[in-house]
């Protein structure tokens, strides 16, 4: 299922703050996600991960400024589009989950209300047509009961549930391309395997082509295919994940690697890698 | 650099406020060097003179100097509102402390009471004191102690809630400090810096209300130079000389500012940590 | 917009926790009403004087030994005060707050005729604190640091300093008198309603101008906001419909507060405007040494003050789904 390459960052570079307190957040970033693939950027905290993925939908603070580089979804040049026309292609073109799910949902609104009020906001559609959309959207990925769940407020969920609603909210108006920032690191471990499991679903079974931004390598190995290894602001090295994790090239990454004492070949191991 | 910007602003705010309270304070003090003439002296001959160089903002309805009143007001004004201060803050600085330090039915006790008086709106409640025990200065600074110490002892209990929580506390009373010695030395010296902050910025509510009432003739009485008295007093001559209406409203605003900038400044000041 | 935006709040509300809670501030309540009572009943014995006499002489009597002595019996001055005070108790329970000397009606008839004019100017002037506060509010949020942040900065501290009964004056003059737009006093018409409505309004502009703006900071910067404009959410949507509706919620728990400022301002207000309200009552029954009707008045207010608190404490329950439907998951 894998085709060219949807999401194309050349030579991305990022500065906060400006004069003499200055901070390059990224620096000549080059970085790839093909569609049906799950490309993993693994660093520090603080490496500006998050601001890459940032950069990419424009929703960089406001003492970020992209200084240099171009960001191509399919054949548009992201940076160079007019805000308005920017916004229209988040959701529709790219979508976006976040670190803790309960907080990134709206306290005050039931999850129906956000889900039909994202789904009337890029498509021309009756208040049941929605309706009908988002129960489907909630079935698909993986929430019992969904229309129950339509009523209920963010705070009654689960983490696990959060996130799901999350994905379901993110891909419901047809995106290719998903950037999780971090998708479970504020989740359970057992949690955590049925949310990995539910990106690696959708990128095999519907195409989406997934950047996954995390700290932990034991996610990158679960479901990752390619990895790009950030520090500081620039990639240091990347490749295929099993060529990162049996024969890691940088010396950063070579430190990652071993302070990872759990697994010794978590490639492996893996029960999804051999699953397919 | 942004922060830099902002700080001058905020310097110089405090600043602006610290001179025009300053400048109060002085034409309170030397009232009596500053007016051109004696604001009390009735000259029915001249009443509602236009500007003169003799009586530079003009006379009042009864004749007497404008621009004296008004100094002679800034006298009256500050010190009454000072005297507010004061008393309030000395009542309701023990109780906030004792509701705060002992805690338990004692708290319990005292801040049903504070709750009673706070159910009411503080301006009618004092208006109806002052109202019911005779209209005059000194009644109503009584009525605005009387209905102002509770929400102030309120400040106060939280304040002291909050240092109680602290370590040094804790480690204080591991040392076996006493009683006495642990709300003078310790509580007291940490709620300080904000009560202060708290007080400069509510001179200048004293102010207005003390004023306020004194507009509808509850307060100061006539011949007493009082900004308050003066507005009323232009009421009825809005058509003829409307200038009287301008002059004690400015002054009022403008020493209220002067306080409202005066307490900014110095909350900011507290936050960011310094002195 | 606003009450759409919580329509789905209205089809859960009957959550038991809910009841529950309303009875409990039901109950909280009353102690403080019982409080207010004793204060108010307290309050005549401030006055300076023989309370016989002054009763007799703000009936327009002249105090006499023996109709002094004849009111002391027939109110039972010489009784016990908890006895006096259970007296008057009763009676206000039965809403009879004695005659108002100055007019000879019921004090409770007429403080309950002129109430409403009060609360037609006090909600008159909400709505003009929120047509001014909440653009300048908002767009100082949106625009930190802008020219709008500044300049609304400086407006909270004039508006806090300027004295509502100047701000009203100079608005008569060149309202009323110069330019002729509106009535110079009393209550006719609706534009009569404006000047001092927006008198009323103004010295609270300022506090809510910097209460909506830190609200509306603080919702702008979660995580939902972002995850919101991710989705490709018009900038509209997420500050109205997401951000306000956050931001807003601790706003409504302070109008409670508010609201009794509200009341005591009117109180100038109405002075100056001629507003036939009940403030403006209260002032004439002072210097009239309308004692009953002082005494009527500050119960009256304390106790809407109480319930007007009771009321925004149970709705601001209502409106936030985290509070009405408690922590269950």
């Amino acid at each position: 299922m894998e085709r060219g390459a949807m999401l194309r960052i050349r030579k991305l570079s990022v500065q906060f703050g400006s004069g003499e307190e200055a901070v390059e957040a990224l620096k000549n970033v080059n970085l790839e996600v093909r569609s049906g693939t799950i490309t993993a950027l693994i660093g520090e905290s603080g490496s500006g991960k998050s601001a890459a993925a940032l950069s990419v939908f424009g929703l960089l603070d406001r003492s970020g400024r992209v200084t240099a580089g171009e960001v191509w979804l399919d054949d548009t040049d992201l940076l160079r589009l007019k805000p308005s026309e920017l916004r229209k292609r988040r959701g529709k073109d790219m979508a976006m989950i976040f670190q803790d799910p309960v907080n990134a949902l709206n306290p005050v609104l039931t999850i129906g209300r956000q889900m039909i009020e994202t789904i009337r906001g890029h498509q021309r559609v009756s208040r049941q047509e929605a309706r009908r959309i988002a129960v489907e959207q909630l079935a698909r990925v993986g929430l019992p009961e969904p229309d129950k769940q339509l009523g209920r407020y963010p705070f009654q969920m689960s983490g696990g549930m959060c996130q799901r609603v999350m994905i379901a909210l993110a891909l419901v108006s047809g995106a290719r391309l998903l950037i999780a920032d971090e998708p479970t690191t504020a989740l359970d471990v057992t949690i955590q395997a049925q949310i990995l499991q539910e990106l690696y679903r959708l990128s095999r079974q519907d195409g989406i082509g997934t950047l996954l931004i995390t700290h932990d390598l034991s996610v990158v190995a679960e479901i990752a295919d390619y990895v790009y290894v950030m520090k500081k602001g620039r990639i240091v090295e990347t490749g295929h994940v099993l060529d990162i994790f049996e024969r890691p090239g940088h010396e950063y990454t070579k430190q990652l690697m071993e302070s990872r004492c759990l697994r010794v070949n978590p490639a492996k191991e893996t029960a999804m890698r051999q699953g397919g | 650099m942004k922060k830099q910007a902002e700080n001058a602003w905020q310097k110089a705010f405090f600043w602006i406020g610290a001179s025009i309270v300053g400048g109060a304070v002085l034409i309170g003090l030397f009232a009596p060097y500053l007016m051109p003439s004696d604001p009390y002296l009735i000259r029915l001959d001249i009443r509602l003179s236009p500007p003169s160089l003799a009586y530079p903002l003009g006379t009042d309805p009864m004749g007497r100097c404008v621009l004296s009143r008004l100094i002679a007001g800034t006298r009256t004004s500050l010190f009454y509102s000072v005297l507010v201060l004061g008393a309030v803050l000395l009542i309701s600085v023990p109780i906030g402390l004792l509701a705060g330090y002992a805690g338990g039915r004692t708290d319990h006790m005292i801040m049903r009471v504070i709750d009673m008086v706070l159910a009411f709106p503080s301006l009618i409640l004092s208006l109806a004191i002052a109202g019911l025990l005779g209209p005059s200065l000194p009644n109503l600074l009584l009525a605005f102690v009387l209905v102002w110490w509770a929400g102030y002892a309120r400040i106060v209990r939280g304040l002291v809630l909050q240092i109680k929580e602290m370590d040094y506390i804790r480690a204080a009373r591991a040392c076996g400090t006493s009683h006495w010695q642990m709300v003078l030395r310790h509580i007291i010296r940490n709620a300080a810096r904000p009560m202060l902050v708290l007080a400069s910025l509510e001179i200048g509510s004293i102010l207005l209300s003390i004023s306020g009432l004194s507009f509808l003739g509850l307060g100061a009485q006539p011949p007493i130079p009082e900004w308050g008295v003066m507005l009323n007093d232009s009421r009825a001559y809005m058509q003829t000389a409307p200038r009287l209406m301008l002059f004690p409203g400015l002054a009022i605003m403008t020493v209220v500012t002067g306080f409202n900038l005066l307490g900014e400044g110095l909350r900011s000041a507290d936050r960011r940590g310094v002195r | 917009m606003l009450l759409r935006c919580y329509k789905n709040s209205y089809s859960e509300w009957g959550s038991v926790m809910m009841i529950k809670y309303a009875v409990q501030r039901l109950l909280q309540a009353i102690p403080v009403l019982f409080g207010i009572s004793l204060i108010s009943f307290g309050l005549i014995r401030v006055t300076p004087g023989d309370p016989a006499e002054i009763m007799l002489r703000s009936d327009g009597i002249q105090p006499s030994p023996e109709a002094v002595a004849a009111i002391r019996a027939q109110l039972g001055l010489d009784e016990p005060l908890f006895m006096q005070y259970g007296r008057w108790l009763w009676r206000v329970l039965h809403l009879d707050m004695g005659i108002s000397f100055s007019s000879g009606h019921s004090v409770a008839e007429e403080l309950l005729s002129r109430f409403p004019a009060t609360l037609y100017l006090a909600a008159s002037a909400v709505v003009i604190l929120l047509i001014l506060a909440l653009p300048v509010g908002i767009a100082s949020a949106m625009f930190r640091g802008g020219w709008i942040d500044r300049i609304s900065r400086a407006a909270v501290i004039i508006s806090a300093a300027m004295p509502g009964y100047w701000l009203g004056l100079l608005l008569i003059y060149y309202g009323a008198v110069k330019v002729r737009w509106f009535p110079v006093t009393g209550m006719d018409g609706y534009s009569s309603v404006l000047l001092p409505a927006f008198t009323l309004s103004f010295g609270m502009a300022g506090t809510y101008v910097r209460l909506i703006r830190t609200g509306l900071i603080d919702a702008l910067g979660q995580n939902y906001i972002l995850s919101a404009r991710a989705r490709g959410l018009r900038e509209t949507v997420v500050i109205g419909s997401h951000a306000l509706r956050n931001a807003l919620l601790p706003v409504i728990t302070l109008f409670g507060i508010h609201f009794s400022h509200l009341l005591g301002g009117a109180v100038i207000v109405e002075t100056i405007f001629a507003w036939p309200g009940i403030g403006k009552y209260a002032v004439d029954a002072i210097f009239a040494k309308d004692y009953r009707v002082i005494q009527g008045y500050v119960l009256f207010m304390a106790v809407v003050v109480v319930t007007v608190n009771l009321l925004v404490d149970i709705g601001y329950k209502m409106l936030d789904p985290r509070i009405r439907l408690g922590s269950s998951a």
